[in-house]
């Protein structure tokens, strides 16, 4: 192409985004397996609504509203931005960091006209990229007893005593969510789990979150996650999930919280068990 | 002897039952009209789904949380009692919207225009029903996650307003506002005939409104 027109692509590419640098635009990933691997537990139909459709409008509203608004927003990844969320910074946080997690240093402000924005579409595609991409594997690929790490097992029995116990709690956690929003399995940072629910496309991660913690397992509980085949059975899509849930994608991400570098995980890129 | 000891037993019995039997007892209403009837703007299956399953099962959760909060309310449990509330507020605020709700429909060949003082109040208030619906729209497809929005008299202001809930927070004991016209946004409302795309639902329910009854709530409303 000519010269003379490069320029003039740039030159427009510039005058579209004011401060210089292009939006750096989030991209709906490509799921590692068939969205049909997923019966009876999840049907077709719903895995393939709730990435494409569902997931896929976060990214839209993050690209087409956050992003434009709020321009210095641009290359903040999809975790500082969670992290961000009813973050109160002030000069003291600034000074004091956030000590050895490497995800926290730092304080980021979200300007107050994209406040609600970043909350229900970075928590958005935050919560479902854990979800799809480290939370679930294909039905009969995985077994809790054999995938999930040692590490991981010996939390689950110090937190809940046995795998059926932690069945138990979080499917009542889960089922007990008023409308809209997630259960979730969370760290602390010192290795212990304990179960939290959060209301809409909230997560643990919210600096304003009434109960903190790293999430490595989370379940969606908002009704397009399960109507299509279970209708208003909440309870029987529970019980199906833990059939396909990914527990060396979940011993990946406590293994990552334990040791201090949650930030190491990019929910975005398909767990690496995905890899082999 | 016997027929005193009889009635003195009875008495207490007598008594406990009194008591048990004051206790509200719920019960889902029935439709005023098939679970087909709102076709092709609502299916029947999720009509059927709504009333018979989700209703259902407010009118349940309800009836237990309200006996949980009277036999804590015997014993003077006030901690229990406060505890109980949001299973109440959820439980009974879904029996309560859900019940007005499905008056606030009609068949699509038994539709009128809003009519008396209900449509003056609109055209006052929006300029004209479509800029009502435009505005209503809106906001119901804002709502995050599961609620209601709602066409509502303010009693203070006296004038309507267009307003949301989250959850099955029922309108009037929350806000004060009167509900006129509400329309359910949680997902199960639609999804089933809709999928995600609750604008075309938003679009489509304003064909089965039945504003013979959201008259009916705004003469009550502005009476008061």
């Amino acid at each position: 192409m000519k010269l003379s027109l490069w320029l003039a692509v740039l030159a427009v590419a510039a005058a579209a985004f004011p401060h210089g640098a292009a939006a750096q635009n989030f991209t709906l990933p490509s799921l590692p397996y068939e969205t049909d691997a997923f019966e009876p537990s999840i049907d077709n139909m719903t895995m393939t609504f709730h990435w494409t459709r569902h997931t896929n409008a976060f990214v839209t509203n993050l690209n087409s509203q956050v992003l434009v608004k709020c321009p210095e927003l641009n290359g903040k990844s999809l975790l500082e931005l969670v992290l961000a969320v009813g973050a109160k910074c002030n000069s003291w946080n600034e000074r004091r960091g956030w000590g050895k997690r490497a995800a926290r240093d730092g304080c980021l402000t979200i300007p107050t006209e994209c406040e609600t924005l970043v909350r229900n579409n970075a928590g958005g595609f935050w919560n479902h990229g854990l979800f799809f991409l480290h939370n679930l594997a294909p039905a009969g690929t995985q077994k809790y007893s054999d995938d999930a790490s040692e590490e991981l097992q010996t939390a689950i029995w110090e937190a809940f005593s046995d795998y059926d116990t932690l069945k138990a709690n979080f499917s009542a956690a889960a089922a007990g969510v008023f409308g809209s929003g997630w259960a979730w399995l969370v760290t602390d940072d010192d290795g212990k789990l304990s179960i939290v629910t959060t209301p809409n496309q909230d997560n643990p991660l919210f600096a304003n979150a009434p109960a903190k913690g790293w999430p490595i397992l989370g379940l969606d509980v908002w009704e397009h996650a399960y109507y299509l085949k279970y209708y208003n059975v909440r309870a029987s899509y529970i019980a199906a999930f833990f059939d396909v849930i990914n527990w060396k994608g979940v011993s990946a991400v406590y293994a990552a919280a334990k040791d201090g570098s949650y930030g190491s995980i990019d929910v975005l890129k398909p767990a690496a068990n995905f890899e082999d | 002897m016997l027929r005193a000891q009889a009635s003195r037993l009875a008495r207490p019995a007598l008594l406990f039952a009194r008591d048990m039997a004051s206790a509200t007892q719920l019960n889902l209403p029935d439709l005023p009209y098939d679970y087909g009837a709102l076709e092709p703007v609502i299916i029947g299956e999720i009509m059927e789904l709504h009333h018979k399953k989700h209703h259902q099962a407010y009118v349940n959760g309800a009836n237990t949380a309200l006996e949980q909060y009277q036999e804590a309310q015997h014993k003077g449990d006030v901690s229990k009692m406060i505890a109980l509330q949001p299973a109440l507020k959820f439980n009974g605020g879904g029996h309560l919207n859900h019940s007005m709700f499905w008056q606030m429909l009609c068949p699509p060949k038994e539709y009128e225009p809003p009519a008396g003082a209900l449509e003056q109040a609109i055209e006052a208030e929006f300029g004209a029903l479509e800029a009502l619906q435009k505005q209503f729209n809106a906001k119901a497809a804002g709502v995050q996650g599961s609620g209601w929005c709602w066409l509502a008299f303010n009693s203070e202001v006296k004038n309507l307003v267009i307003a949301t809930t989250a959850n099955q927070d029922p309108l009037q004991p929350t806000t004060g506002l009167i509900p006129v016209l509400g329309v359910d946004v949680w997902e199960h409302a639609y999804y089933l005939q809709y999928k995600n795309v609750r604008p075309d639902y938003l679009k489509k329910i304003w064909e089965v409104v039945n504003w013979k009854e959201c008259g009916r709530r705004y003469q009550e409303a502005i009476g008061k």
